[in-house]
Parts: C-alpha cells; sequence; structure tokens
C-alpha cells in the first residue's frame, strides 16, 4: 500500500514538471554553490601547500634577514664557520613572462651544488639539463615540462621574462619533469643558478634566505651564532604561515556559501510541504485503507530523498563548473590580499562526497517537518483547507517563541569573548534560523498592515488581494521566508561591502595625503638601490613649488608567524596619516616623535593581543630592541599586521640609511604640471623609481578593493538566485492550488486581466513583505559580518555605514523576484478554462 | 696520480647525490677545448704552483694516511681537495656567486679495529670565499674542511689537516719526512699517447702525521705516516680505457712504491701503467707497464651497490727484486658518493732482495 502510495507521489511529481524542476534546481543550486566554493578554496589552499613545499624541499629551517634579505656573506659565512653544510642559499622572486602576462611565476635561483640536501629540481636529472650551462652562461634558466611544452620551447630556446621591473631575454638551459604530485604548483617555478637569478632581479649581493637540513642540535649550535640582524626560523612555518593567514579568508566563502545552502533547503521545504498539503485528501484516503504514520512518514521523506539526490548529483556537476571559474577568482583575491602567490591543482575527490552528503542531509532537515505534518493528516482527511491554515497559524506562536529562544542562543554565541570565526558564523547563522522562525509569525502582521494600503489602491480586488495572500499562510510563509532571508543575505553582504569601501576610502584619503609618490620600484631590493640618496631628497626639497616631504622607509620584518610590515617615516608637513583608534592619538604621536614608542595596527594588536602600554620587540640590527606600543592605528592595507616607528629611530637601530619612498607635497598654488614633470625626469633618470599621484594611487587601490570583492558579489548574486527559484517554486505552488478560487473568482464575472492583476498584485504584496523584513535581517547581518566576523577574519574594525540605497534595492529586488515569479502563475491561471478550475480538486 | 683524473667530467658535479654514478661514467666527456693542457715538461714554482691552476681543467690536493693510537688501534684517512673548472676561461659578471670553478671534498677515516669505514663528500662552488686553494701561505679549503700551512713562511708543511662530519673528525699536523717528488718526466705525467694527455705531478711520498681522530665522539691520540698527491690537468681518459687500479704503499725498508694499471675495456694493462720506487734516499726509478705485475687476488662484492671490487692484489716487480701482497683494512672500504669508487688502507707483506718486508699505504680501484 505504501509502495502504492510512494508510486503516486512520484506521479504527482511528474505531472507537475516545474514544481519539479524548481524542487531540483533549488537544491542543486544550493549544493553547486558549496561545492564550487569549496574546490575552489581547497585547490588555492593545496596550490599553496604544495608551491611551499617545492620551494622550501627538505628544509627544515630557514635562515633570514631582518630586512628581508641577506648579504651573499652570510652563506659564505655560514659554510665555514659553523660546519653546517647541508645549507642552500635561495633568491626568489616573483617574473611575469609576457608570453602569459596573467599568470605569475616565482624564480628560484639555487646553487646546483649545495641543492642536493634540499631539493632535487636541479640535481636529480630527470629531463634535459645542461647543469654546467645553467651555471656558467649568464641569463640560463631551468623551465618545468608543462611550462615548456606549453611555451612550445626546447633547450636552447629563448623567451622573455619580466625580473626586477625589467624585461630581459633568458635562454633555456633545461627543461625538468617534474613528479604528478608537484606537476600543477612546479609549472610555476622556474629555476636558474643564484648568480643569475641576481644578475636578472637586480639583487646584486644580496640573498632571500638559507634553506638548511638541521638537526636539533644543529639548530641550537645555529641560533647560538646567528647574527642579531639574521634569524633562524623553522621551515615549516613559513610555508604554513600563507595558508594560516589565508585561512580566514577560505572561512568567510564557505560561510557565504553554506547561505547559499539554507537558502536551498527552504526550497525543498517549499516543495515537499507543497506536496504534503496537496495530497492531504490522497494521504486521508492512504491512512483510512490502513497506512501507518510510520510508513507515511518514510515514504515522504524517501520522495524527499530521491529529490535530494537528484539535485545534489546536479548540483555536482554544476559545482564542478563553478569551482573552475570561482577558482581563479579566489586565487586573483589572494595574490591581492596577500602578496602569495600560486597556481590552482586539482582538488579532492572528497570535496564532492562531502558536497553530496551535505546535500542529501540538508534535503532530509528541509524535509522533517513536512514528512511529520504528512504522517499526522488523519484517516480520510475531511480536514478543509480552512482547518489547515487554522492548525499553521496555531503553530505559528510556538515558532515565534522558538525564533526567539534561537536568537538569544545566537546571541549568546555572538557575545563569547573568542576571536574564533567559525564561531562567529554560528552565531550568524543562529541569527539566520530565527529570523526563519519568527518571519512566519510576523507575516501576517505585514499583510495585515498592508491590507488598508492595498485596498485603498486596489479596491475590491486589492482587498482580495490582501485577505487572500493572508489567508493561505500554511505556504505563503515559506515563500515569504525564503525570500526574506535570501534578501537580507543579499542586502547583509552588501552593506558590508559598502561600509567596507567607505572605510578603505576614508583611510586611503588619510593615508595618502602628500601629492606626489615616489617609490622604489617592486621588485628592486631598496637596501641595493641609490636611487633615493641624501643629494637626491635635498634636491627634491629644493623644487619650486614642493613645500616639503615625507619619507618612508618599508621593511618586511620575519617572524615565526609569518612576517609583518615594519614602516618607518618621517611625516609631512600635513601630519602622519595615521588614525588611531586605541590609545590617546596625541600621546601616541609624542611616543612616536620621541623614537622609542611604536604605533601598530589594528589586526597586528588583535593577532598577538597587544595592547596600548605593551612593549613591542623588533628584531634590529645590534639585536632585539623593545618599543612601548604608544597607539593602534586603523590599516587596511594588510592584515599580517603593521609597525609604524620614527625614521630616525629606524635609521639608529638598523643602521640603514635607505629610502624606499618619498611623498611630495604641494605648496599652495604651485603649478602641479611643471612638478609632475620635473618628478617624472627625475624618476626617468634613476631608472629605479615609480612615480604616481595620490589619486592614481588611491584609484588603483580602490580597483583591487573592489577586485578582491568580486568573488563575494558573485556568491551573493548566487544566493540571491537560489532565493529567485525559492519564492518562483513557493507562488508556483501556491497558485495551483487556488485554481478552484480563482474558478469561482472566474464564475462570478472577474475577467482574465483582473484574475493576472489579482494574482500578480498577490505576489507581489508577499514580494514586499518579504522585502521589509528583509530590511532588519539585512542590518543585522551586515552588523555581524562588519563588527564580528571582519574584525575576527582580518583584525581590522570599520564603521559601519547604512546606505538606504543598499537596502531599497533589496527590498525592490525581493519585490521583482515576486513580480517575475507571480508572471507564469498569473497567465496559465488567467487563461485556465472555467469548467476545469472549477473541476479541480 | 690518476686518482679522480676522470671526475673531470664530473663537471656534473652538480648531478650530485640522486644521480650518483661510477667514476668511469664521466669518461669520454668531449675534448678539452680551450682549457690549457700539460702539453711539455714545465719549470715548476713553488709556492705558485701549490696553489690552484684554474685554466686547467681538473686539478687536486690528495692526502691519505696510516695512523695508529698508543694502543695501536689502526685508523686510515683520506682528505681530497678536487676543483673543476666547467668552463674555459675567467668569466666577469656581475654577482660574487658567478664563477666556473666547482670544487667537491672527500673525507673518510676506516677504523679497522671498529671495522667501520666512514666517508663524506662536500661540493661547493668557487665564489664567495667558500672553497678555494692559496699557494702563499699555502691554505686549501671547501667551507669548514681545510689543509692550512701551520707556519707561515711559504712552505706547505707542517701542515694542519682538518675535517669533520656528523660522526667523524680529522685534526692532523703533518710534517715532511722525505722531500717532494716529481713524478713521471720530470713532473710531467703522460696518460695516453696523445699529445695534452698527460697533468703536472708532484707527491710527498713519506710524511709523519700526528693529531687526532674522533669517532663517534671519542676524540683519540694519534700518529702514523702520510702521503700527498697533487696533480692538475685537462685530460680524460683515452676512449678504450675503462677505469684503474693505483696503489701507493710505504714500505718498512724507508723506500716507496707507487704503481697503476689503466685498465682498457677488454681488461688488458694499457701501455701507459707504470711503476715508480722512491729509495729512502729519494732516488726514483721508473718501470714500465711490460716490467711489473700487478695481479687481483680476491675480489670483493659491495653489497650496497652490488659492485665487484679486487681488494686484494700480488705485485711483482723484478728489476727490483720485490714481490708483495696486498690486504685491505677492511674489505668495505668503497665511497659512494657523487662518484663512486673503492680507495682504502691497506697493508702488505712480501720480500725485497731476498729479505722479509711490509708495507702500508693506500689502494684506489675506479671503474668498477
Amino acid at each position: 500500500m505504501s509502495r502504492l502510495f510512494a508510486r503516486a507521489g512520484r506521479r504527482f511529481l511528474l505531472r507537475h514538471p516545474g514544481q519539479l524542476a524548481l524542487a531540483l534546481a533549488g537544491i542543486a543550486l544550493g549544493v553547486a554553490v558549496v561545492v564550487g566554493v569549496d574546490l575552489a578554496n581547497d585547490s588555492a589552499r593545496r596550490g599553496f601547500e604544495l608551491s611551499a613545499a617545492l620551494v622550501t624541499g627538505r628544509a627544515t629551517h630557514q635562515l633570514v634577514g631582518i630586512s628581508g634579505t641577506l648579504p651573499d656573506a652570510a652563506y659564505a659565512r655560514l659554510r665555514r664557520e659553523s660546519g653546517i653544510h647541508r645549507a642552500a642559499p635561495v633568491l626568489e622572486a616573483p617574473v611575469r613572462l609576457p608570453a602569459t602576462p596573467d599568470r605569475a611565476f616565482t624564480l628560484l635561483g639555487v646553487d646546483p651544488l649545495a641543492e642536493a640536501p634540499l631539493r632535487d629540481e636541479v640535481t636529480a636529472g630527470a629531463g634535459e639539463l645542461d647543469i654546467v650551462r645553467l651555471q656558467t652562461v649568464p641569463g640560463t634558466v631551468i623551465l618545468p615540462r608543462t611550462l615548456a611544452d606549453e611555451l612550445g620551447m626546447k633547450v636552447g630556446s629563448h623567451f622573455a621574462m619580466v625580473a626586477g621591473g625589467r624585461e630581459r631575454r633568458v635562454e633555456v638551459a633545461g627543461i625538468i619533469e617534474v613528479d604528478r604530485a608537484r606537476r600543477e604548483v612546479a609549472g610555476a617555478v622556474l629555476f636558474a643558478d643564484i648568480a643569475t637569478a641576481q644578475e636578472l632581479t637586480g639583487m646584486i649581493g644580496r640573498i632571500t634566505r638559507i634553506d638548511l637540513v638541521l638537526s636539533a642540535a644543529e639548530a641550537a649550535r645555529l641560533e647560538s651564532v646567528t647574527p642579531p640582524d639574521q634569524l633562524l626560523l623553522p621551515a615549516e612555518s613559513q610555508g604554513q604561515a600563507i595558508v594560516e593567514m589565508t585561512r580566514a579568508f577560505r572561512i568567510n566563502l564557505t560561510a557565504l556559501s553554506f547561505l547559499a545552502l539554507v537558502v536551498g533547503v527552504f526550497l525543498i521545504h517549499a516543495t515537499l510541504s507543497f506536496l504534503a498539503v496537496r495530497r492531504r485528501r490522497a494521504i486521508g484516503t492512504a491512512r483510512a485503507l490502513g497506512v501507518t504514520q510510520r510508513q507515511l512518514f518514510g515514504v515522504t521523506l524517501a520522495e524527499a530523498l530521491m529529490l535530494g539526490a537528484v539535485g545534489t548529483a546536479f548540483g555536482l556537476l554544476l559545482g564542478h563548473l563553478l569551482g573552475a571559474g570561482l577558482t581563479g577568482l579566489v586565487l586573483r583575491t589572494i595574490e591581492d590580499l596577500y602578496y602569495a602567490q600560486s597556481t590552482a591543482v586539482r582538488p579532492a575527490l572528497s570535496i564532492y562526497i562531502k558536497g553530496a552528503l551535505l546535500g542529501l542531509a540538508a534535503t532530509v532537515i528541509a524535509a522533517l517537518a513536512p514528512a511529520i505534518a504528512a504522517a499526522r493528516i488523519p484517516p480520510c482527511a475531511l480536514q478543509s483547507r480552512a482547518a489547515l491554515e487554522q492548525r499553521t497559524r496555531k503553530r505559528l506562536p510556538a515558532m515565534a517563541i522558538g525564533g526567539m529562544v534561537v536568537a538569544a542562543a545566537a546571541s549568546a554565541i555572538l557575545m563569547v569573548d573568542t576571536q574564533n570565526l567559525v564561531v562567529a558564523f554560528v552565531g550568524l547563522f543562529g541569527v539566520v534560523a530565527a529570523a526563519a522562525l519568527l518571519i512566519p509569525a510576523l507575516t501576517p502582521w505585514m499583510i495585515r498592515l498592508l491590507q488598508a494600503p492595498a485596498a485603498w489602491i486596489g479596491g475590491l480586488p486589492g482587498r482580495l488581494t490582501a485577505r487572500g495572500a493572508a489567508a493561505s499562510l500554511s505556504r505563503t510563509s515559506v515563500a515569504v521566508t525564503a525570500l526574506a532571508v535570501a534578501t537580507a543575505t543579499v542586502t547583509g553582504i552588501g552593506l558590508m561591502i559598502a561600509s567596507y569601501r567607505g572605510n578603505v576610502a576614508d583611510w586611503l584619503d588619510q593615508s595618502l595625503q602628500a601629492d606626489f609618490h615616489l617609490r622604489i620600484a617592486p621588485g628592486i631590493a631598496t637596501a641595493d638601490s641609490d636611487a633615493l640618496q641624501p643629494d637626491a631628497i635635498a634636491m627634491l626639497r629644493g623644487l619650486p613649488g614642493v613645500a616639503g616631504l615625507s619619507l618612508a622607509r618599508w621593511s618586511r620584518i620575519p617572524t615565526a608567524d609569518g612576517g609583518l610590515q615594519l614602516r618607518a617615516i618621517e611625516p609631512g608637513p600635513e601630519g602622519w596619516g595615521l588614525r588611531i583608534v586605541e590609545g590617546n592619538a596625541a600621546a601616541a604621536r609624542a611616543g612616536f616623535e620621541r623614537g622609542d614608542a611604536v604605533v601598530i595596527s589594528e589586526s597586528l594588536a588583535q593577532r598577538r593581543q597587544i595592547a596600548v602600554g605593551d612593549g613591542f620587540v623588533l628584531p634590529a640590527a645590534s639585536g632585539p630592541v623593545s618599543f612601548e606600543v604608544a597607539g593602534i592605528f586603523r590599516d587596511f592595507s594588510s592584515d599580517r599586521g603593521a609597525v609604524v616607528m620614527e625614521l630616525a629611530a629606524f635609521r639608529r637601530h638598523w643602521q640603514d640609511e635607505s629610502l624606499s619612498g618619498v611623498g611630495i607635497y604641494l605648496a599652495p598654488g604651485a603649478d602641479d604640471g611643471a612638478v609632475r614633470r620635473a618628478l617624472d625626469r627625475f624618476a626617468a633618470a634613476s631608472g629605479e623609481l615609480n612615480l604616481a599621484a595620490s589619486a592614481e594611487l588611491r584609484a588603483a587601490a580602490m580597483r583591487i578593493f573592489d577586485r578582491t570583492f568580486t568573488i563575494t558579489e558573485v556568491l551573493r548574486w548566487l544566493a540571491g538566485l537560489v532565493a529567485f527559484f525559492g519564492i518562483l517554486s513557493s507562488l508556483l505552488a501556491l497558485e495551483l492550488e487556488r485554481t478552484r478560487e480563482i474558478g469561482v473568482l472566474r464564475a462570478i464575472g472577474f475577467v482574465p486581466a483582473q484574475i493576472r492583476t489579482l494574482v500578480i498584485g498577490q505576489t507581489s504584496l508577499l514580494g514586499l513583505v518579504a522585502g521589509l523584513m528583509a530590511v532588519p535581517l539585512g542590518i543585522v547581518l551586515a552588523g555581524l559580518l562588519v563588527y564580528v566576523v571582519n574584525e575576527r577574519a582580518f583584525g581590522w574594525s570599520m564603521d559601519f555605514v547604512l546606505m538606504p540605497s543598499v537596502l531599497g534595492a533589496g527590498v525592490l529586488m525581493a519585490l521583482v523576484a515576486a513580480v517575475a515569479a507571480g508572471i507564469a502563475p498569473a497567465w496559465r491561471l488567467a487563461r485556465m478554462p472555467l469548467a476545469s478550475a472549477l473541476r479541480e480538486e | 696520480m690518476m686518482r679522480a683524473v676522470a671526475i673531470v667530467g664530473a663537471i656534473c658535479l652538480s648531478a650530485a647525490a640522486a644521480a650518483q654514478v661510477g667514476v668511469t661514467d664521466f669518461l669520454g666527456t668531449g675534448p678539452p677545448a680551450d682549457f690549457e693542457r700539460a702539453e711539455a715538461p714545465r719549470a715548476f714554482d713553488f709556492p705558485a704552483d701549490h696553489g690552484a691552476h684554474p685554466g686547467f681543467r681538473s686539478e687536486w690536493w690528495y692526502f691519505t694516511g696510516n695512523l695508529a693510537a698508543a694502543d695501536g688501534r689502526h685508523f686510515g684517512f683520506q682528505l681530497t681537495f678536487f676543483r673543476f673548472a666547467l668552463a674555459p676561461g675567467v668569466i666577469e659578471r656581475a654577482s660574487a656567486w658567478a664563477t666556473n670553478q666547482a670544487w667537491m671534498a672527500h673525507l673518510s677515516v676506516t677504523d679497522s679495529a671498529g671495522r667501520r669505514f666512514h666517508a663524506a663528500e662536500r661540493l661547493a662552488r668557487g665564489a664567495l670565499g667558500l672553497a678555494g686553494a692559496e699557494a702563499a701561505p699555502f691554505h686549501v679549503w671547501l667551507g669548514d674542511w681545510e689543509a692550512r700551512a701551520a707556519e707561515s713562511g711559504g712552505g706547505i708543511y707542517p701542515l694542519r689537516l682538518i675535517a669533520r662530519d656528523e660522526d667523524v673528525a680529522l685534526d692532523l699536523t703533518l710534517t715532511t719526512a722525505k722531500p717532494l717528488v716529481l713524478q713521471g718526466e720530470n713532473g710531467w705525467h703522460r696518460k695516453g699517447p696523445e699529445p695534452g694527455n698527460a697533468s703536472y705531478y708532484y707527491a710527498y711520498t713519506r710524511l709523519i702525521a700526528h693529531g687526532q681522530v674522533n669517532i663517534d665522539g671519542a676524540a683519540v691520540d694519534v700518529s702514523g705516516s702520510a702521503w700527498m698527491d697533487r696533480e692538475w690537468g685537462s685530460s680524460a681518459l683515452g676512449p678504450d680505457l675503462s677505469g684503474w687500479d693505483w696503489c701507493a704503499l710505504q714500505l718498512s725498508d724507508g723506500s716507496e712504491l707507487m704503481l697503476y694499471r689503466l685498465r682498457h675495456t677488454d681488461g688488458r694493462a694499457s701501455a701507459f701503467s707504470k711503476a715508480e720506487v722512491i729509495g729512502p734516499d729519494g732516488e726514483r726509478r721508473t718501470y714500465g707497464a711490460g716490467e711489473f705485475a700487478f695481479e687481483p687476488r680476491r675480489w670483493w662484492t659491495s653489497p650496497k651497490t652490488q659492485v665487484r671490487y679486487p681488494v686484494a692484489w700480488s705485485i711483482a716487480l723484478a728489476a727490483e727484486d720485490l714481490s708483495l701482497e696486498i690486504e685491505p683494512r677492511l674489505d668495505d672500504q668503497e665511497l659512494e658518493l657523487t662518484v663512486r669508487y673503492w680507495e682504502g688502507a691497506v697493508t702488505a707483506t712480501g720480500r725485497a732482495r731476498g729479505g722479509a718486508l711490509t708495507a702500508e699505504g693506500y689502494l684506489e680501484l675506479a671503474g668498477y
């Protein structure tokens, strides 16, 4: 009997292909987004791990310089004095190939004679390798087989490469085979002899690091003799650092993808609820014929699982395709945010399995309530539609109370004093769940509120519209909830991005005070450049129209947790461009001026749990120096953290007189065209400087900002798309349900045009209700994203900017989605022959 | 002498470790175009000639010796510095790493009583002072392994040898017991019929060694005798040669014997095989391929590489009325490094002009 009933269910779905397609689309899209994001994240993460493993090799430790590079002599000293021989010098530099301008490559300059203990690429002899040529002929490199094939290169071919800011022609001295496991990442690493690498990058006399294979005893011995301007770090931490750093970013994406799945769950839920309602008579009959509640529950759940399985299968396929697109976005964003380069690698099979299980689990969760409802339908269901509505209504207070409990729990979770990002997202999802429970209770109130204006606008049909919407809450509430949650997601993320953008724009305005900026070109080591010597600075100061200069020396301080940025500055005439968010601004500036204090970025303070007044130890040339933290400033440039100190103090402690950049301030009324021409000439003459106006830098920064949020935007709209299918599905169901009612209306004289208006009016009303309810929820979500998630993920605070346009767009989106979703049912119902409409049921 | 001559080809040194090869796998690499060549006898110029000759393709400073602790415990040692020019000429480039000189050093210690053989290798480029050789004061080094004149004044000796690896270390001072010997024709040493297939070669055949050997963390005071070979050239082994067997012995009668046979691919000894005797008074007698017998008596198969080496030998030199039976201190003295060869401490017993005789020294087996 239950088998028969099951078949009836399947046939029902087959007779309503639109309903079926939408349910499948909902779950498929939800699964697709989760799988796609997971694929992109996993691919990026393992790409970083494999790249790190490739360039670190078997190193247990790395010796690095506190200024970011080491002098050549550091390696000679290590080999001659410490007796440590499993040590390989490395010069690692980003390079570009004009032949494939969109991809990032790493040039690894190595000493082939020192490589054997560390890496096999240039020693194992797999492939065609002319090591002698590599070592003795300038401008020769080794390509991985994949890249060589891609570029059509053979041993002896020449190609162009951009390194150290200059384009060079290099010769292929070898093509190496790379094992399968590393093939994907190895395609982005070129090897050269270290002498060649120095010459190509212009980093003469400097190396990036020394890779070491050390026993514990050797490490301890080396640590004890390491000069203060060098640091011995565990190699693993350096490779892991980027993976750790990008973790917050990846968690954010995963959480966003789950929002899409949640919306998908609503869809399944709506479809199954609809199914249960539609078949209450059949179910009643089945019950009367002896089908037990348990059997009914089982059959309903099995139906759901079947839907879920088919939808999930589509979802996996779609997710696979989506993943390919998202991977590029994720990698590019990580490159923009973290200056780390990697290549995508083939993702693990486990992601698809995870996605499949998630899809099925989501289906079961979505099906539970409808299955229980179906099982509870009494035998020989004479229960009327009205009675059903009554029951739905009776459940509302309980749901509302449940919603409030969940909301309280979510608030409690969010108040937990932790920096854990996952906890934040659990709280955020709790808020969404609470809203999902509260919205059905609020919907009748909202509709009642809108009844009077609807009647005023539309007369009798208007009143009918509102009443009809309110009368079929058992289905409308699900549709409204799904649409409201989805709209809130879209507006919440939109508000967060808008706030973020506004904050970054303010911060750029504050930071970029000078009119022009001269900087040592990327790829050229500041310490090696003589472009900004004292006489050049004096010349710049003396240029007609120049009111003053700000001087800066940036360096990367290596640390066990991935390094931080040290910015030594001599502020220009218009202040130091820092917004102090913790500590007294005047006191911070005074401490900075004295040179014994530093100010640190919010992200650093958060990551290391540093407060104003604490000490902060930096590895200076003469050994570790402790500075007082005089203030914490807002900084969006790097979530690794930054330290700002006074330039004279830096020069004293690091014995480094070089400069990385100069800000040029124009005198009032100065001819900025003339100044620019003079600066252009100066920059061109040095060959090592880049010149940019503040506006250009600002525009470039905003471009990067927008690019980094592309993926967030994509996910936001995917969630919106899932929501659209949700509302379409719900409304379709709702209208089918009301065929008879429409028939009656037609019978009493409503013409098809009026029916269409009525149906569209009703769906618009529902859309409006959903849109309006999404406003407060969207604001709450945005607030959570801004104040909780972002702070935990990146360590920086932001001011919340409530953009009415984003909220308005959200309401409009809900309305448009609802209207669009109502069009097809409206036309169908209006066109339906009267007799068949009345015969329905 | 011949010693690692073939490693000339080991310009692919850098193909180290993973691609470990037999010495003679390198043989027959192309003609040494543009390198300086040992085409005729030359006037040696000391101390300058103790230093490097970078225009030649290969060069080495070779120290071997037999040592004994106070309780008679025997140790053999080898410390060698090889220099290779990867390309001829001098290169002028911006980077201080740029060089065409590559260096390799081998250290081995034979612990006869402990029946253990330790071998280690270091590689470095001849740049940034990582490795090099200076004539006066004499100093040859690679990383922290070195041979350094202990006194200033231009001579090599007394000479301090220092090298260490994880489980073994050497710190010896060498002094001369006999003067420098110019081998071959006044230091010009031919290896084949082709012009330039030769090297410049001198040796200190009897040195007095004392100092410390450190094994597994325990320092042992030792003393004994040592031998130094110095050679440079640009030649490669002829295409029909497969390897060589070489031996240097210090005899109990105060003389030294150095002999080698070059092996043809068909197993015959080359006509350029040679034996040299340095008498107690320093006088030198040379014998050609047909004048002595140097035959394997016993073979040993390396469990690590499955290569078979003739580790025990018979020597018969009729003109000197000399016969010797050579036995290795340990069978396993195989060096499995960038290049693979057998080089180890040996003892010998025999007779010379009717009297009983003992000897100790080093045996090198290459190309197996």
